[in-house]
């Protein structure tokens, strides 16, 4: 790790503006990510700074605030019972460590865990023309199937597939003040140079974040597949929310996928194929199927690809109504 | 003297036991048999040092440090195959804090990522981490290459000169006689390839050392598993007399067979404390320590017979497998079974990569997976119960009563066809065997020391590995001085202290019970001839006294051990054991160590996911000194042996030759979500190979569960994964194969 400047400002817009000063700096939330990135030598900014001691912003009613923690997201039964695929995806994330650690802002704006990117292989993100993961041979088993810009990174945020599924906005501080945009805006394609996922300017902060309260948000799951139970990203995560009407068929339906592009993918086709549909056998197989249309698979990560149409029928199965009696009552 | 009755008696097991000639009768203790009645052997004893480990007293290599201490690194290449053309090292000896450095690079040949290149030594860890980056070497950079596979190609790049990349094959057996067994009429021939991965160690304390000369004389505080070793080796390396090295390990966080004298790292950090006269250490990073070894990976080519009434004929192995740029990667396959005749070529592949080293049972758990596979495949072909082959295959009789404990103990009656039940979760059952050696070996020394104020004392130079080698010294002194073991203490780790073993093979306690208990009797022997003269009752008269239970019994007035202790001549007395030769020739009960086990798994058939439920490992270890240490072991090989069935992999990128998850994120080793209920059941088997019967246990338990969770995972999906780790992809490609193939 190379020497670095510290500062701690005490509110979003100090912050904000620091950045704005310092075009090299970097925030640091709850430091899960960040700090191994330097501690590795894959980045070396010559300034942190930190969020720990920023006031709380003032943020509208109901907003979850930036700074909370994963555990706390997890533990958050009114949360829960709103927006379940939020606390699952929240508890399902690293260890109960990074848990206590690791923030809701900082869980979004995390860098993807490509292994090329964090052993400083070539990658276009670090500013260089190739992708060490594209070249023939390389070890892609935990890469995306729909790579983008050149990059074939996994996007490695759990809450994010979650929130964007939820059609949630984030409140963004930056040095002129603060704006809002839904998470599906808050990801853009890699860029070369570009480290993170985000679209935010470099002196941009997630500040809060805003989950609608609405019956399909309450209807909602997330599930993930990982090869190890303790402390493993995903191969493939889905968020799904659902809203069903009076025979059981799916009036709506948001399926989003992590960890199969760099950056959350919302699979139009699928829910294109499943709207107005009973859950059949042949409807959630075609779902699978334009799910993974156009996908491009390396020889080692085909599997995603299967993982993510099972998960699906998984997810929506979760949420389908129990019985008719349910019907009636969730109307 | 009378015969020796050796065996087994044991909950659970039939008895089983054989009478054999006692030797003759030399100056120390008679061996321990299944009649021999012991006070503290084969109880549960908590480790000595647990206070110490559990509240973080405990000192580590690591954790050593000194006043006036400088800190040392080696920069490695960045390249797998390369020359080093130019370094320059200028530029970081001018940096603030810099205090030596030197260049690595000796012929200039890169022939892994990582490899040392220069070492630096600086006043503070900040300072030598941006002296490293002043470090300028220019390479001349070719192709590596990474795999077997790609190191055996047509115009493959050459890693080891004009030597080639293939070994010369090793070949065991009689081909002749396989191609006759597997013509026998009616025969069941099987064949298939089984793979393996790498594995490294990864010891959750890296490897290095601290180093502190005073004059001439060095001090060197080694992670190691071998301190007499590590002394050894160092000397050599700095070449100056053994006699003025002294190694101290005392807590170690792990080995695995990758620390077994002084390496690079630890040659330099003695050089640089010599250099500037001030103690220094170097330990390695993370991605360094996935350097410092590794078990190799294997390609098992199989082909094996048995008639239709579960006889095995032949069995043909033909593996290849990279070290790296070392050897040693060959398997122990076939073993364990009774074959009409085997045939084996084993060949080392080169690649551009880290050596391997030994590895927890080197050879075993690869040829096992591949072993107990083949013998699934002809049960299935057969149409046999996979346990029934074994039993009817298995020539040793611990094992035979170990596979029957085993399959009640997992519950083996409940085994189903493939793929039954509804659902996509499906459970399976399977199983594998173990093996090793006695290995105990000669040439070790264990001093007692006992005062007149009652305190007793055991010291040896060897390094505790993680076996508990405290307690068991602890427990073997206490057993022949009527004591408990917590009443002893005990010095380890110190090369000024007795000879012991470096701890491979599994031979650091059978190595160190015989002198250990042979010390302990001497020093009852004492004892005994002070409390004569004490009571003044001749020496010839004290046949039948003895220490039990804190008591001097059998003499004419009872005495307490601290009574006893008060009526030494001198304020203390010394005994010493010896590891003779002969003490390890003694008439045994089986050949080798026995051991089994059986896994039970839940696949998700959808998600190609593998939980292991549940693992049992019936483990035979010659007499078992300590039953929680003994579990101890079995536990750890068994989530070893998990771990490398479903995780662990070390991931090069062919075209640079680095590894990808040089981390222990990256790197998977098992978390304490994916661990199974264990059944650890050591066996304690009376087998007479030294006079206290203590053998090999560390290694053992490893052989196997990997094998045992494959079989497991074929018959939940009724299709077989025969590679290494048991990932989803290839569970879900192994399902997803045209019938024919998956079985």
């Amino acid at each position: 790790m190379k020497d670095f400047r510290y500062a701690a400002p005490e509110s979003y817009a100090a912050a904000a503006a620091l950045l704005a000063r310092h075009p090299l700096a970097l925030p640091k939330a709850g430091g899960t990510d960040l700090l191994d990135l330097l501690k590795e030598g894959v980045i070396s900014p010559p300034e942190l700074v930190a969020l720990g001691r920023v006031a709380a912003p003032s943020l509208p009613e109901g907003a979850l605030a930036a700074s909370r923690t994963l555990a706390s997201l997890a533990a958050d039964a009114a949360l829960a019972k709103r927006a379940p695929a939020l606390t699952q995806a929240a508890s399902e994330a690293a260890t109960p460590q990074v848990r206590n650690q690791g923030t809701l802002g900082g869980n979004l704006c995390q860098v993807s865990r490509c292994a090329y990117l964090r052993t400083s292989h070539p990658c276009i993100r670090l500013g260089e023309s190739e992708c060490a993961a594209a070249r023939p041979g390389a070890q892609t088993r935990y890469h995306g199937i729909f790579p983008s810009g050149g990059c074939l990174a996994a996007h490695s945020s759990s809450l994010a597939p979650a929130l964007f599924a939820l059609d949630a906005t984030v409140i963004v501080q930056g040095p002129e003040g603060t704006r809002t945009m839904p998470v599906a805006n808050l990801y853009s394609q890699p860029e070369r140079g570009r480290l993170g996922d985000t679209s935010l300017g470099i002196d941009e902060l997630v500040i809060g974040v805003v989950v609608p309260e609405s019956p399909r948000n309450a209807r909602s799951t997330y599930l993930e597949v990982r090869e190890r139970q303790s402390f493993d990203f995903a191969l493939v995560s889905l968020a799904a929310a659902a809203s069903f009407d009076a025979e059981g068929k799916l009036s709506e339906v948001r399926l989003i996928a992590g960890a199969i592009s760099p950056t959350p993918r919302r699979l139009v086709r699928a829910e294109a194929a499943l709207r107005g549909k009973a859950l059949s056998e042949a409807t959630l197989q075609r779902a699978a199927a334009v799910a993974v249309d156009g996908a491009q698979p390396t020889a080692h990560n085909r599997h995603k690809t299967v993982i993510l149409g099972r998960l699906i029928a998984r997810a929506l199965r979760s949420l389908a109504p129990q019985s008719g009696n349910e019907l009636r009552r969730g109307k | 003297m009378s015969d020796l009755r050796l065996g087994f008696h044991a909950e659970g097991f039939p008895r089983a036991e054989r009478r054999v000639e006692a030797p003759p009768q030399g100056a120390g203790p008679r061996p321990w048999d299944l009649d021999t009645p012991l006070a503290q052997v084969g109880g549960d004893h908590p480790r000595l040092e647990a206070p110490l480990k559990v509240s973080g007293q405990a000192r580590y290599s690591y954790d050593v440090r000194f006043p006036n201490l400088i800190y040392a690194r080696l920069l490695g290449s960045p390249h797998a195959n390369a020359r080093v053309k130019r370094l320059d090292l200028s530029a970081a000896k001018a940096h603030p804090g810099v205090l030596y450095a030197e260049d690595l690079s000796r012929g200039g040949q890169i022939r892994y990522a990582g490899q040392a290149v220069a070492g630096l030594a600086a006043t503070s860890e900040e300072a030598l981490c941006d002296a490293l980056d002043l470090v300028v070497v220019e390479y001349e950079v070719s192709a590596p290459v990474t795999t077997i596979e790609a190191a055996l190609a047509e115009g493959a790049p050459a890693v080891q000169g004009s030597r080639g990349n293939a070994s010369p094959p090793k070949r065991q057996g009689d081909l002749a006689k396989v191609a006759a067994a597997h013509a026998t009429p009616g025969a069941v021939v099987v064949e298939a390839t089984y793979r393996t991965q790498v594995q490294t160690h990864s010891c959750l304390e890296s490897h290095g050392s601290v180093a502190k000369w005073e004059g001439d004389e060095l001090t060197v505080y080694a992670s190691t598993q071998g301190t007499f070793a590590t002394q050894g080796s160092l000397a050599r390396a700095l070449g100056v007399p053994a006699s003025k090295v002294r190694v101290i390990t005392e807590h170690m966080g792990g080995g695995f067979g990758s620390k077994f004298g002084a390496d690079l790292w630890d040659v330099f950090c003695a050089q640089a404390a010599k250099a500037t006269g001030r103690p220094c250490r170097l330990m390695l990073d993370r991605a360094e320590e996935h350097l410092a070894g590794n078990r190799p990976d294997s390609i098992q080519a199989c082909k094996f017979s048995a008639t239709r009434e579960g006889k095995l004929l032949g069995a043909e192995v033909r593996a290849l497998g990279t070290g790296g740029v070392g050897g040693g990667a060959g398997v122990a396959n076939p073993m364990i079974y009774r074959f009409q005749a085997e045939f084996s070529e084993q060949r080392d592949v080169a690649t551009h990569a880290s050596r391997a080293r030994a590895f927890r049972a080197p050879r075993h758990p690869q040829g096992s997976f591949a072993l107990e596979g083949m013998l699934d495949e002809l049960a299935e072909a057969i149409g046999m119960d996979p346990l029934a082959l074994r039993l009817a295959n298995d020539p040793h009789p611990v094992r035979q009563a170990q596979w029957q404990r085993g399959a009640e103990l997992i519950g083996w009656s409940q085994r189903k066809p493939s793929g039954s039940g509804a659902g996509p979760l499906k459970r399976g059952f399977g199983l594998a065997g173990a093996r090793w050696k006695h290995n105990g070996r000669p040439g070790s020394a264990v001093l007692v020391r006992v005062s007149r104020e009652g305190q007793v004392e055991v010291r040896n130079g060897a390094q505790d590995i993680g076996s508990g080698a405290r307690t068991l010294l602890a427990t073997l002194v206490a057993e022949e001085l009527g004591l408990a073991p917590s009443q002893v203490s005990v010095a380890i780790g110190d090369t000024r202290d007795p000879a012991g073993p470096a701890s491979g093979g599994s031979t650091t306690s059978p190595s160190l019970a015989p002198p250990a208990r042979e010390a302990g009797f001497r020093a009852k022997r004492a004892l005994i001839e002070a409390a004569a003269r004490g009571l003044k009752v001749s020496p010839d008269e004290t046949a039948g006294w003895d220490l039990v239970g804190g008591k001097l019994r059998g003499a004419p007035k009872e005495l307490s051990f601290a009574q006893v202790c008060a009526l030494l001549p001198t304020p203390t007395v010394e005994a010493s054991g010896r590891g003779e030769r002969e003490d390890f020739r003694l008439p045994r009960y089986a050949d080798e160590v026995a051991g089994c086990q059986f896994a039970e798994v839940e696949v998700d058939v959808e998600l190609g996911t593998v939980r292991v439920v549940k693992v049992v490992a019936v483990q035979d270890c010659g007499t078992v000194v300590n039953a929680l240490t003994a579990r101890s072991q079995i536990n750890g090989a068994v989530i070893q042996g998990v771990s490398y069935a479903l995780f662990e992999e070390r991931l090069l990128d062919p075209h640079s030759g680095r590894q990808i998850n040089p981390d222990l994120l990256g790197y998977k080793i098992l978390g304490a979500l994916d661990l199974p209920e264990i059944v650890a059941v050591p066996l304690s088997v009376s087998n007479g190979i030294t006079a206290t019967g203590v053998s090999s246990l560390g290694e053992p338990p490893a052989v196997p569960t990997a094998a045992a969770i494959g079989n497991a995972v074929a018959n939940a999906i009724g299709a077989r994964v025969r590679s290494l780790p048991i990932t989803p992809d290839k569970v879900l490609a192994a399902l997803a194969a045209p019938q024919e193939q998956k079985k």
